[in-house]
């Protein structure tokens, strides 16, 4: 399913079980109720001692204009019990590591393309900053020349790069036997890049990806 | 005949020379194997063709003379720093090159084509050639996706240490990914294999000749 890039923008809720993971994308009426929304998803998905997630029920409000906010949000069961867990000490360490990388990509002398120019450092380091801010998970870095780097996760055979000049952001995805999906942003246009690029995974695993407005829908209906 | 028109189905070889296709501490990115270089709105790159490289031994002889020529380039700057050691090699056929502008999600790719070219002394060398009109895409990201699209269609790895190699502990081409499609297997039968390199062997044989007694080289 396609998102266009402004709503996909917005606001997205990923929640994961084990090996299974399925999306909702919202769009909020107004900030008061984002902030709701967000605030209640945190608190639940705090984990255990041992790292894991325990079982339980979500509820999202997306409409804070309604008096009731049980009569206006959206149950969501979800099972956590399994979901792994990525310490914030370990994806800071894994940022430090990526930044380092990026470190010597711009220190190194050669005339083969094995370096990258300075803004191309700068866009990038901009861009893994807001990804390490919304717990997006570090990526593999490479670059095929000095004019930009690209960002690289990888699952199964499922690849997502996202190419990063100085001014522009191209995301790919693709499998062996083809291209799923292209897009290119201007680097001001890429407000929040985990956003972005949770919703391309979403879209190409063809999951179901709930678009929704206010006014809110009844109570206690399931959209995943 | 077009003795220069490498057929779809002929194999073209990509050497792996470290640390071109790699990063620090000897990590192996595979889409750094094919080295592209935008020139006059069109990607270039090199390989060797199958025809002139009939062999497994011929395709290592190959890219241990693209290191060593690389290496000599660097001694004679005084940059022996900048040491190549060549890892081995993955295979694709050139079908899958030119199929490349029918690839969903990349229209800016107008054409893609292998072509014979010797260069540099070498009878085996092929331009990998693949053209790019301005697009909605940015050039950098329409890059990736061409390197996406040639390791997802490569065959191997084929590794191999050179003999100026052997005593490098941690050799890189132990470091070498297996790509999506899966080992290299020559197909040939036994007797096509023999007749290709009967024929790769007095080709070479012509081929030095002229070099030695009309260019001067050895």
């Amino acid at each position: 399913m396609y998102l266009s890039q402004n709503v996909a923008t917005q606001a997205i809720l990923v929640l994961r079980s084990g090996a299974e993971s399925t999306t909702s994308t919202y769009t909020y009426t107004n900030d008061n109720a984002r902030g709701k929304g967000l605030s209640a998803t945190q608190d639940v998905l705090s984990p255990d001692s041992q790292g894991n997630y325990p079982s339980c029920t979500i509820s999202v409000y997306v409409n804070s204009s309604v008096e009731d906010p049980r009569s206006a949000h959206l149950i969501i069961d979800s099972s956590f019990s399994s979901m792994p867990v990525i310490w914030e000490s370990e994806l800071t360490h894994e940022y430090n590591e990526l930044g380092e990388a990026l470190a010597e990509l711009t220190e190194i002398e050669d005339s083969e393309g094995l370096g990258i120019e300075q803004p191309v450092f700068a866009a990038a380091s901009s861009i893994a900053l807001q990804l390490m801010a919304n717990s997006y998970p570090a990526p593999r870095i490479f670059n095929h020349g000095p004019r930009s780097v690209v960002f690289n996760w990888t699952e199964g055979f499922q690849n997502l790069y996202l190419t990063i000049s100085a001014d522009k952001v191209s995301a790919l995805m693709s499998i062996p036997a083809k291209i799923q999906r292209r897009i290119d942003y201007s680097m001001n246009s890429l407000l929040n890049p985990a956003l972005v690029l949770r919703s391309l995974e979403s879209a190409s695993r063809q999951q179901p990806v709930a678009l929704i407005s206010a006014p809110a829908p009844k109570p206690s209906k399931s959209i995943l | 005949m077009n003795w220069g028109y490498i057929p779809d189905g002929d194999d073209l070889f990509r050497a792996t020379i470290h640390p071109l296709a790699f990063k620090s501490r000897n990590r192996f990115i595979h889409e750094r194997v094919f080295h592209l270089q935008f020139k006059d709105g069109s990607l270039i790159g090199s390989v060797a063709w199958e025809r002139y490289v009939p062999s497994t031994r011929h395709v290592h002889d190959f890219g241990c003379r693209l290191a060593f020529g690389q290496n000599q380039k660097y001694r004679d700057e005084g940059n022996e720093k900048y040491r190549r050691i060549y890892c081995g090699s993955y295979a694709l056929s050139a079908e899958k090159i030119r199929m490349l502008p029918k690839t969903e999600y990349l229209d800016e790719v107008t054409a893609a084509d292998v072509v014979h070219h010797v260069e540099a002394g070498e009878i085996a060398h092929a331009d990998l050639k693949i053209s790019v009109k301005a697009s909605h895409y940015d050039d950098e990201g329409t890059k990736t996706a061409i390197l996406d699209r040639l390791w997802q269609s490569c065959r191997g790895p084929i590794p191999h240490k050179c003999n100026c190699d052997q005593n490098i502990d941690s050799h890189p081409s132990l470091n070498l990914d297996s790509p999506p499609q899966g080992a290299y297997i020559d197909k040939r039968s036994s007797l096509t294999r023999s007749w290709q390199i009967a024929r790769f062997l007095i080709i070479n044989w012509c081929w030095h000749t002229f070099l030695k007694h009309f260019m001067g080289k050895p």
